[in-house]
């Protein structure tokens, strides 16, 4: 009699496990509804999340497909180093027939197999943001980033009068546009202003709390250094804030690349000279584009630029720039 | 009996899993995909199956990403020096298991425990590789090593699978008819008693961490193959999928508890999940919170077991 009891009380105890994974199969049907539609569905997978780079470019990303009348699936790794989970999200978006992939590939080589595999199943796929070694897409939609190194390094040697020692925080070895923007700002400084020394060139792991350690070992090495280059959000983020610690705003130049609410204030503030600002939300718009002009049947431009524009505390309120640094995320992030 | 349900469970709830995605998604339930997620989970997978032998003697390793990431590296430096490919996947293996040897050693001769001297090599291993690499990927590697990742058998079996699979055997066996594996058990399951009873826990343990350094080398070099390239920076994070995985499967932390078979559908529950999610639309951070709790609930039904057998 006590045995059946107890038997009795422990099959409940299953049950309830059973019920709570009932409970999520019912969540994950309730969430498939949602996703029934004809339209042409084009995914987009960006390097990472945290950045508001990125959801800049999905704002950009659903602005053209509100426009096009297509359907945006936006997917991607949490991080840019995750690289075999942003090959695992393709290779799911192949398998699952989207009409069409926009990718900003997080390593210019491993991405490689999957975007020729879509290709061969028939998906079109239109690049973004890094190259890659492969000549299997529609079109490279990106900023030139050399050219906004070049841009970096002209306005650094206007801000020091022509000399004095600069550093680099660099982003992460590998990512081939955060590359291009360094070798920018390298060559240029040493090809047109020989009086200008870069003396330090760390990398910051596209991680803020890496480049801002990075930054202070940099400062604490160089007690004479001038300005120093941040070439993406991250890394000029970091450098602000370390500059900023240590009090040396103003003593020590910044120019950094890219732009979120508090570079902006950094800027407003004197903290950071100037930004070199893409446009993300171009990104996102031409990527879609692109793909859409495909589906029509027509040829969409191979490479396609996106420019970039140097934001000081200046220009700052021009309304062209206001639109550049605040496009209005809530308004096509909001609906999702 | 009782047992014999929870044992179960994870079984149960993979299979459930899987019909309802079939139902779900038209484009589940086709051979492209199964494949793609059988390969997605292999190196997890093939990580796990190795430290369901840890955990089961009552240790643990959180070093397996960053020693995947050596091993990755190593190998495929040594293809860029013009070794062969099956010289340097070897290299890349064997590099592993001395990191698995490192950890051993710590654990059995400095008395650290498991948890501190395996962050430390994680730390270790992680700083080495991109030292050695200057964190920049290794690119330089022969065409034919992408078979070992992305290669398939007949056209649609991944070829990580099958390796998957031969691992998945043996293990199973060394588990329950060696030695080695009831040792592992029974270190497990009581340590104090293990040696009063004339196990040799040194060796054991030795041998134990060496099998996890030897098999997260080889998963080192599938995800090379498969990045084709060697990337300093890969496994960031794997150690606790692989954790996860084990502890969905049944294993406890507290040790002498757990399967391989267990642990391979542990991982490919979430292998599952996160296919399915992608499949469905369903958002990125919906799918790491689905996944934690999940992993909450495999735990809580552990104690749960363990509070009514005492």
């Amino acid at each position: 009699m006590m045995s059946s009891q107890h038997s009795q009380l422990k099959f409940g105890r299953n049950t309830r496990a059973q019920i709570s994974w009932a409970v999520f199969l019912v969540s994950l049907l309730a969430f498939s509804f949602c996703q029934r539609s004809k339209q042409k569905v084009i995914a987009v997978v960006p390097k990472g999340q945290a950045h508001i780079f990125w959801q800049t470019v999905q704002a950009g990303a659903r602005a053209a497909g509100a426009k096009f009348g297509v359907k945006i699936l936006w997917n991607g790794p949490a991080s840019e180093i995750e690289i075999s989970k942003q090959i695992n999200i393709v290779e799911d978006f192949i398998n699952r027939r989207v009409d069409g992939i926009v990718l900003a590939p997080s390593d210019g080589k491993a991405l490689v197999p999957v975007i020729e595999r879509a290709v061969r199943y028939g998906i079109p796929v239109t690049i973004f943001d890094s190259g890659a070694q492969t000549e299997s897409y529609v079109s490279f939609v990106a900023t030139d980033n050399y050219f906004g190194g070049v841009k970096a390094a002209h306005r650094m040697a206007e801000i020091l009068g022509r000399k004095g020692d600069v550093a680099i925080v660099g982003v992460m070895p590998g990512s081939s546009s955060t590359t291009q923007r360094e070798n920018g700002f390298k060559e240029t400084i040493a090809k047109e202003y020989p009086q200008i020394k870069i003396v330090a060139f760390q990398y910051g792991m596209s991680d803020r709390a890496k480049s801002l350690a990075v930054t202070e070992d940099i400062l604490t090495s160089n007690p004479d250094l001038k300005g120093i280059f941040g070439p993406n959000e991250s890394s000029s983020i970091g450098v602000a804030q370390a500059v900023k610690g240590r009090g040396l705003s103003g003593k020590v130049k910044i120019v950094g690349f890219d732009s979120s609410p508090s570079l902006i204030s950094d800027v407003q503030e004197g903290i950071i000279d100037s930004l070199i600002v893409q446009s993300p939300f171009a990104m996102g718009f031409e990527g879609v584009r692109t793909l859409c002009e495909k589906f029509e049947g027509k040829t969409p431009q191979r490479r396609v630029n996106t420019g970039v524009m140097l934001i000081t505390k200046g220009n700052l309120f021009e309304p062209q720039v206001q639109q550049l640094i605040h496009p209005s995320l809530e308004k096509y992030l909001g609906e999702q | 009996m009782r047992d014999l349900f929870r044992q179960l469970l994870p079984f149960f709830s993979f299979a459930g899993l899987f019909v309802s995605l079939s139902i779900l998604s038209p484009y589940f339930l086709t051979v492209d995909n199964l494949s793609s997620v059988a390969r997605q989970t292999a190196v997890i997978n093939i990580i796990a199956v190795g430290m369901t032998l840890v955990i089961i003697s009552g240790g643990i390793d959180l070093s397996v990403g960053s020693v995947l990431a050596f091993s990755g590296v190593c190998g495929t430096l040594s293809m860029e020096r013009g070794v062969g490919v099956g010289a340097s996947t070897l290299l890349g293996i064997l590099s592993g298991l001395a990191w698995g040897l490192s950890n051993g050693l710590i654990v059995t001769q400095f008395k650290v425990p498991p948890f501190i001297a395996t962050l430390g090599c994680m730390g270790m291993a992680r700083g080495l590789t991109l030292l050695i690499t200057d964190g920049i990927p290794v690119t330089a590697i022969p065409k034919s090593f992408g078979r070992l990742g992305d290669g398939n058998f007949f056209g649609i079996i991944p070829v990580p699978v099958v390796i998957l699979l031969g691992i998945g055997v043996i293990m199973s066996y060394v588990l329950r008819c060696t030695r080695l594996g009831r040792y592992a058990y029974a270190i497990g399951g009581n340590p104090q008693a293990a040696h009063l009873s004339g196990i040799n826990l040194t060796s054991c343990t030795l041998i134990i961490y060496s099998i996890l350094g030897a098999l997260t080398g080889l998963a080192g070099m599938i995800e090379a193959s498969r990045l084709v390239t060697g990337q300093p920076t890969a496994g960031d994070g794997y150690e606790l999928r692989v954790i996860a995985a084990v502890v969905i499967g049944g294993g406890s932390l507290n040790g002498g508890a757990g399967t391989v078979l267990g642990t391979t559908v542990g991982a490919f529950i979430m292998s599952l999940l996160n296919n399915g999610c992608n499949l469905l639309g369903i958002s990125p951070f919906i799918q790491q919170i689905l996944i934690g709790g999940i992993i909450v609930l495999a735990v809580a039904a552990d104690e749960l077991r363990r509070r009514r057998l005492e």
